[in-house]
């Protein structure tokens, strides 16, 4: 497998976004955003999207006349040393992405699905069949992950409309939660949960035009961040702020709660398996990633024998944390640093392509 | 390598084949009840209705005393009781099937917190199980009383009861989510259904007298004078103030609370004839539409405006009035307002004095804060015991069911 990825459209490219930037919404987040913004919750994930948007925005549109991956680019605008530390920065944020990403499903499979199961056989499977689909390549994955989207996106739906009963619209106020500086600082701290909308930035060429990336990353992104929106929105109308904060596994304990009736009740397995698909195609998106930003500098021309390099490495990093308290709150952290990283990189290159058009004017002219 | 790739994923699909750390369904024991009891020296007694596969399955089910044991354990915490448990039906209990969990009076006044506050952390319990709170005795004695007539296993009886309770308003279905969510938020009190042993004389309790002008009793659970048929009965409801118990509303009461929260659907209700008092109509009421609550504060004090608006369909005149006559007719909805509003205003009086709020009246004045931080300072309950309540009802007689008027009885005296 060349490092080249290969030629993908507008649905993979929609596909990979969008699984890339889910998984959280199935884990501690939505309740870690509600211990801190309360009830105005809800509006993080649109305020961290816009915000993703403007930047990714930004940076495609300053940068994407030079029609090459993120590597090229920085190597053009930061010279070959700034490209190689940016190169390597991103991949180490995309394997500590993957590594959170393994160790939380992993232990959510253990609590909720297979508690007699033993955790290591279980990051074993997940780092199993990560490493297996990122052997295929990113296509493949890119494809399923749109082919899943549908249920995805079906299967959400399905939960919210089902707990209709236990709705109560008084539990979105005081509608101001925690306050809306607060709601507005949170929101940006939380840019981090798109740092996957990077990926289309990284692999560029295989998108082939510019039109293509800003329209994957517009619906992918959108239908993602419009779907964790939904998700804190009607968990704060099942739960409110007081329990809301409490759970470990928000979606997971929306779908324990359906009870339409004797026969429609007991469907959370159904959403376990959602939940897992959605997890192993963002974990080997994420390992996809950082192969590349780490083959591309060094010039390797194909990933695949650095596969099992990097699971292991996955695997070591997700067994650190010693308990499950520290996994959350070790998650915390990275999505700030990956907020940096959305950030950070992006304007750095925004600027210095600005900066260096500005010097080729005078030289045009 | 191509080899290779095909050797991965048959071993991969070859081992994950069926679950990894999952149990037989023949390895594991079903615990369709749980009642929880306070006993001496801090421990509960923890009552476990078990079912018998084999005994509920299939045309060969049997009746639900065979279906089912009841089991009961000293322990200092459920999570022992469940342990012990295991000691002596040789299965792996599971608790995932529980339906109901029903908690003694005693246990419920000293206050639920530690009991079932934790539960909610366990994976084997969901929201959607029902909470129930006993009337007077203990939850083993219910447990073990609880012989269904209709439905072969108790789970079904809690199901079906449950799912009914908008057929009467008498009982509310509670789940355990909405205890647990009303214990940690900031306005509302938990509340639930409140089960009892009937003694099986026919002897009537009754809890409460009934308003002017209405004809119906008022009853706790166990209270109903029955004869045959299960004798634990399901009706009143248990207030909490925060998770102790402080008080219990009566069946009037309880379908007063059902209108409040929107949970009525219909019920019959008995009036004295307003032109001939000995004799009552029995009229078929449902809501007009939702209850319309206003709660503001004025100078201090909370005023809470309560608009009620209900239908009516004539089921019976015993008197032969003709109450068809829209002259009539409008006497008819002035009885059923004025009962309704006078069974209101008792209900809300008395939660007042308890210091609960079942309705989650509190909830209208949320959208009057601006933060989190502010609500959770604001002291509703102190508010709400000194709230000025104001209750209007109105009631329209539509139908008069398969009758467009009564024609006298002859020779009726």
């Amino acid at each position: 497998m060349s490092y080249q990825p290969g030629r993908m459209g507008v649905a993979e490219g929609i596909g990979l976004t969008f699984v890339v930037m889910l998984p959280r919404v199935f884990l501690t987040s939505p309740a870690v955003t509600i211990s801190s913004v309360h009830n105005l919750a809800w509006t993080a994930p649109l305020i961290n999207w816009v915000v993703t948007l403007a930047v990714f925005w930004l940076l495609a549109k300053s940068t994407v006349h030079m029609g090459s991956d993120l590597y090229d680019v920085s190597r053009r605008l930061l010279g070959r040393p700034g490209a190689w530390v940016l190169a390597l920065s991103y991949a180490a944020l995309f394997i500590l992405d993957a590594a959170s990403l393994l160790r939380q499903f992993a232990e959510n499979t253990l609590l909720t699905a297979l508690p007699a199961a033993e955790f290591r056989l279980i990051i074993f499977w997940y780092i199993l069949f990560a490493a297996v689909l990122v052997y295929f390549g990113i296509e493949g994955i890119a494809r399923a992950a749109y082919l899943v989207m549908p249920f995805i996106v079906g299967g959400v739906a399905a939960v919210v409309l089902l707990l209709a009963p236990f709705y109560d619209v008084y539990r979105l106020f005081p509608w101001q939660g925690a306050g809306l500086w607060t709601a507005a600082r949170r929101g940006l701290e939380l840019a981090g949960l798109n740092f996957g909308v990077l990926l289309l930035l990284v692999l560029a060429p295989s998108f082939q035009k510019p039109s293509t990336i800003m329209t994957a990353a517009f619906f992918g992104g959108g239908v993602s961040a419009l779907l964790r929106t939904l998700v804190i929105l009607f968990f704060l109308l099942a739960f409110g702020v007081g329990v809301g904060m409490e759970k470990m596994l928000p979606f997971f304990e929306m779908s324990r709660l359906v009870y339409l009736s004797r026969y429609v009740q007991r469907i959370e397995a159904l959403f376990i398996v959602i939940w897992v698909i959605t997890g192993l195609l963002a974990i080997a998106i994420n390992i996809f990633a950082a192969l590349y930003l780490v083959a591309r500098p060094l010039g390797l021309p194909s990933l695949r024998p650095l596969v099992p390099v990097i699971a292991m490495i996955v695997v070591n990093l997700a067994v650190i944390p010693s308990d499950i308290g520290a996994v959350v709150a070790a998650d915390t952290r990275l999505v700030v640093l990956l907020s940096a990283g959305v950030y950070g990189g992006p304007l750095l290159l925004s600027a210095m392509a600005y900066r260096k058009g500005r010097r080729k004017k005078p030289w045009s002219a | 390598m191509v080899r290779l790739t095909a050797f991965i994923c048959l071993v991969a699909a070859l081992l994950t084949l069926g679950c990894n750390g999952a149990r037989e369904t023949d390895e594991v024991t079903f615990v369709v009840s749980v009642g929880i009891d306070a006993a001496p020296g801090g421990q509960v007694n923890v009552t476990y209705r078990v079912v018998k596969p084999s005994a509920t399955g299939g045309e060969g089910g049997k009746g639900s005393s065979e279906a089912s044991q009841a089991i009961t354990i000293t322990a200092p915490s459920l999570a022992v009781a469940r342990d012990l448990l295991n000691s002596q039906v040789a299965r792996a209990p599971s608790l995932s099937h529980v339906k109901v969990f029903v908690i003694g009076e005693e246990l419920a006044r000293k206050g639920l917190g530690e009991a079932i506050g934790p539960l909610p952390r366990f994976r084997e319990f969901r929201g959607s199980m029902y909470i129930h709170i006993v009337d007077g005795t203990t939850a083993e004695k219910v447990i073990r009383a609880n012989k269904p007539v209709v439905e072969k296993l108790p789970t079904r009886w809690v199901e079906g009861t449950m799912g009914s309770a908008g057929e009467t308003g008498y009982y509310l279905r509670t789940f355990l989510h909405d205890f647990l969510v009303r214990l940690k938020a900031g306005s509302g009190s938990p509340y639930a259904a409140l089960v009892g042993i009937n003694s099986g004389t026919g002897e009537a309790r009754l809890s409460g007298q009934p308003a002017a002008g209405e004809k119906t009793g008022e009853y706790l659970a166990g209270g109903i004078g029955t004869r045959g048929g299960n004798p634990v009965q399901m009706i009143g409801t248990a207030l909490f103030r925060g998770d102790k118990l402080v008080g219990k509303l009566t069946s009037e009461e309880t379908r007063m609370l059902a209108m409040l929260t929107g949970d009525f659907r219909r019920g019959y209700i008995t009036i004295q004839d307003p032109l001939q008092s000995k004799s009552g109509v029995n009229i078929h009421l449902r809501p007009g539409r939702r209850p319309k609550i206003d709660v503001d504060i004025v100078d201090g004090q909370m005023i809470i405006g309560i608009d009620i608006m209900l239908e009516g369909e004539v089921t019976s005149i015993a008197s032969g009035i003709n109450y068809e006559n829209p002259e009539y007719n409008q006497k008819l909805e002035e009885q059923i307002s004025a009962v309704v509003r006078a069974d209101m205003a008792k209900m809300l009086r008395y939660t007042q004095q308890v210091g609960s709020d079942p309705a989650d009246i509190g909830k209208y004045l949320r959208p009057r804060f601006r933060t989190y931080e502010e609500f959770r300072r604001f002291d509703f309950t102190a508010k709400y015991e000194t709230a000025q309540v104001d209750v209007k009802v109105s009631t329209q007689v539509r139908r008069t069911a398969l009758m467009q008027k009564t024609s006298p009885i002859r020779d009726r005296h």
